[in-house]
């Protein structure tokens, strides 16, 4: 069910940049829009919003959640065969698959090599065909 | 039952709609090429020029495109044939194909020509065609670049604007290569088709599918193959392979054996050249080649690309080959067609016949001669033609390496006779994948059929071609069915008395086959061994394929395509191969190393149920459920 | 003076790319890796694709082929491709 951005919405933009499929559109200080047709119900434009403007799937209003308490996603590296699922689902460029560690080192797997850039959409772990990932809260 | 959902685009009005495919068509022909050669029939009338105002270009998927199981990134387009009059369907692994899915599209039919270069966009369920003309003259890269990241693209280069006849389409580091795939798109000024949205796929039994994709995953990276041998040499490592069996085609296919094709070998090229290896997306084999030349992280090349580019015109320069790969890429054009024109070229000034400043050996010179023939600048026009057109202008048609007008793959038929006869009989032309790739079993693979023994060879490439036409129609990469040798003979190796024994009774086994192809329908299981294919397209659709009904999926998509060549004038007289593989024996101490074709064609006739002139009978159509 | 060359995945056995020889068939080099490297090394070698100067050695007469002075043996990984 796609999410919906009320009139309490200021312009900040912080949701249209960090929508992980491009679904919020909006001028700075203006009111935000969700495309319905493409909203994949992740929640990040709710956990980011300052003013609690995002409505979820289902009415509710959304809060607010600091950065450092968004989930990111652990690889089981045994299970996961390379196959870039998750990358291509990544807007934020978080995930990439891992170097080799030796000249013909093909036991590659994905990897969060950017986990700043993490906005915590699940969309990783949700599209991952062989359950490898795991959203998991960081204990720092 | 929900049906696939495909939208009709006419380039003229730049207007689209929804176009429906019945739920009789799609039980019968799914999806991939084996749907697109029944669309293709249906909407155009016999005899339409491929590249003009009439002509209709299938792009579609299949069933379990997206779904996340192993090798499913596929997508086909499907076309009349520029090289060759007849069918032509182009396979690629980019992204496109996943994302026009996701957009909410299973397939696009493209009608009519734009009169001004323009882009498709096919984006949360809306297309939209806008003017392009800012992109056009742009290189793939540049062009892709041009559009978000996120977004699927399918797009040609300049080759594919100047109509190169085996021009091809770019998605991401993939690229649908074969048949003139980027001419016919250029040729309706379609400069990018893109793609986004997040639709999912649709799943009949997700649970069962999901614990289906884990088992196999785990049973490809387990196999020697793909969990091995392909993620570390790529299919490069093919060229040692073929070598050792006499069957790399060298000097324009005069030779089966180049002394120095170590220089350009996939042992080299993962020894001195590899960075990593990548993949296409959904894919746990990871086959693809991530080099360094000239201080770039470039893809690298595939076979294909060593064999002509190395041997088949005597070079040796790997760096020149990686180049090349590169710039074919950018222009948007097919390795094969290309290298193997500028061979038949290489031979006629040879044979002093013509001077088009290429010459065996050297293969410095070719950077900028590839990007005159992208252009068709002056007599370089003539080569982007490709080498049968050449040779009925210029001679040599002995020795034009084409069949049907689409050049051969590097494998030399001459030692792996059951290659030759897939090479003559395949639907688009000589592809050794249409074919049915029995040099796997013949040459370059763990296990070999004597292979230059004519008897079960008509059998063999029968069932294979189902087979390998089946895979294509559900979405799959071939590279999946490289698992069905089984994993014990990599370990024993090839000369060891078994897999020896094993080869020599499968020489002998063409009444088995036979009475395989007969008896399919029976064949009501599935296994991972064989054709895991089937169990995943079984959970996905909810419909019944099993080992038999889906190999005979295959039989029908191969029917129908050969149907539309004969629709469209292509007799038996075009099954051929040139002189060079019937008449002059490789070695010429060996009278048998040449391609009895002239024996395995009738056998493989009777063995399809077509009748003496390579006409699908009617009997044979009624069984398939093939209409007219 | 032969040649014999070593590729993956015996190379990593042997731990050489190449060493020189006068043996004079390809059993007697099989019998020379068994001994000097191991049975390992002997496994790997003998499921190998064998080649005489480039040429499987199933198209000569398998492990009997006999070597020439200049012939190189190579131990090719198996693999195929498309």
């Amino acid at each position: 069910m796609p999410y919906f951005i009320t009139e309490d919405c200021i312009g900040c933009t912080a949701c249209a940049k960090t929508c992980p499929v491009l679904a919020i559109t909006g001028a700075a200080k203006e009111r935000h829009v969700v495309n319905i047709r493409r909203c994949v119900s992740c929640g990040v434009c709710g956990r980011v919003c300052p003013k609690n403007a995002v409505l979820d799937g289902h009415g509710n209003p959304c809060q607010s959640v600091p950065r450092p308490k968004w989930k990111k996603p652990v690889v089981d590296t045994a299970r996961c065969s390379a196959c870039g699922i998750c990358v291509t689902w990544c807007r934020a460029e978080a995930l990439r698959i891992s170097f080799p560690t030796f000249r013909g080192d093909i036991h590659v797997f994905a990897e969060l090599y950017q986990p700043n850039k993490c906005v915590g959409c699940s969309l990783c772990e949700e599209n991952c065909p062989l359950g490898a990932i795991r959203m998991a809260e960081v204990i720092a | 039952m929900k049906t696939p959902t495909y939208a009709l685009i006419d380039l003229n009005t730049r207007a689209s709609s929804r176009y429906e495919i019945p739920e009789s068509l799609y039980r019968r022909y799914i999806g991939g090429k084996t749907l697109g050669a029944r669309l293709l029939y249906d909407l155009t009338p016999a005899g339409v020029d491929p590249l003009g105002q009439d002509a209709v270009v299938i792009v579609n998927t299949s069933p379990a495109t997206g779904t996340g199981a192993p090798c499913s990134s596929r997508f086909n387009m499907t076309f009349k044939n520029v090289l060759t009059g007849g069918i032509a369907s182009s396979n690629c692994g980019g992204q496109f194909g996943v994302l026009m899915k996701r957009a909410g599209y299973d397939g696009i039919i493209l009608k009519g020509q734009s009169e001004t270069p323009c882009v498709i966009s096919i984006v949360d369920g809306r297309i939209e065609i806008t003017d392009a003309d800012e992109l056009w003259g742009k290189d793939t890269e540049e062009t892709q670049h041009a559009f978000p990241k996120i977004y699927g693209k399918l797009v040609i280069g300049p080759a594919g604007e100047h109509l190169v006849r085996y021009a091809a389409a770019v998605s991401g580091e993939r690229v649908a290569g074969r048949c003139g795939a980027g001419a016919v798109l250029g040729a309706k000024k379609i400069k990018a088709i893109v793609a986004y949205g997040t639709k999912r796929p649709e799943i009949h039994d997700r649970e069962k599918f999901a614990k289906y994709v884990d088992k196999w995953v785990r049973f490809l990276r387990g196999h020697p193959m793909t969990g091995e041998s392909l993620p570390t040499y790529g299919s490069a490592g093919l060229v040692s392979k073929a070598n050792a069996t006499n069957a790399l085609p060298t000097h324009n296919f005069k030779y089966g054996h180049f002394k120095d094709a170590h220089a350009v070998s996939g042992e080299t090229l993962a020894d001195k050249y590899l960075l990593r290896n990548s993949s296409c997306i959904s894919c746990p084999i990871r086959c693809e080649r991530r080099v360094e030349v000239d201080g770039k992280d470039v893809k690298g090349p595939e076979y294909e690309t060593c064999g002509f580019f190395g041997p088949n015109i005597d070079a040796v320069s790997m760096e020149n080959m990686i180049r090349l790969n590169y710039l074919c890429d950018s222009y948007g054009m097919d390795t094969i067609s290309l290298a193997s024109t500028l061979a038949f070229a290489m031979e006629l000034k040879e044979n002093g016949v013509a001077d088009f400043g290429v010459s065996f050996g050297n293969s410095d010179n070719l950077a900028d001669i590839v990007g005159k023939i992208a252009r068709r600048e002056g007599v370089y026009s003539d080569l982007a033609n490709g080498s049968k057109w050449m040779s009925e202008r210029y001679g040599g048609k002995e020795y034009a390496m084409h069949s049907k007008g689409l050049e051969m793959a590097s494998y030399e038929p001459r030692r792996s006779v059951g290659m030759g006869l897939g090479y003559a009989t395949s639907n688009r032309g000589g592809c050794h994948l249409n074919g049915g790739y029995l040099a796997l079993l013949e040459s370059v693979g763990v296990l070999s059929m004597d292979a230059l023994s004519t008897s079960a060879k008509p059998a063999f490439t029968a069932f294979f071609q189902n087979a390998l036409e089946a895979i294509s129609a559900a979405g799959f990469c071939l590279f999946s069915a490289q698992s069905f040798v089984p994993a014990v003979l990599f370990k024993i190796g090839p000369h060891h008395p078994v897999t020896r024994a094993i080869g020599k009774i499968a020489t002998h086994l063409g009444f088995g086959v036979r009475a395989l192809l007969w008896m399919m329908p029976v064949l009501r299981f599935n296994s991972v061994f064989l054709f895991p294919h089937a169990e995943a397209l079984r959970l996905v659709t909810g419909l019944p394929f099993y080992t038999g009904s889906f190999v005979r999926l295959g039989e029908r998509g191969y029917n129908m395509e050969r149907f539309y060549n004969y629709r469209e004038g292509l007799t038996k007289a075009d099954d051929s191969l040139p002189d060079r593989l019937t008449q002059t024996p490789q070695d010429p101490n060996n009278p048998k190393t040449v391609v009895r074709l002239d024996k395995m064609l009738p056998v493989y006739y009777r063995i399809r149920g077509w009748d003496k002139d390579g006409t699908p009978e009617k009997r044979t159509l009624r069984k398939l459920g093939v209409q007219a | 003076m032969k040649t014999i060359r070593y590729y993956a995945p015996i190379r990593g056995i042997v731990k050489k790319e190449s060493e020189e020889t006068e043996l004079g068939s390809v059993k007697d080099v099989l019998d020379y890796i068994k001994q000097a490297y191991g049975k390992d090394a002997f496994a790997a070698a003998k499921s190998a694709l064998i080649v005489v100067n480039d040429v499987s050695i199933g198209l000569y007469q398998g492990k009997k082929t006999p070597l020439a002075d200049g012939d190189t043996i190579g131990f090719l990984p198996v693999s195929g491709g498309g």
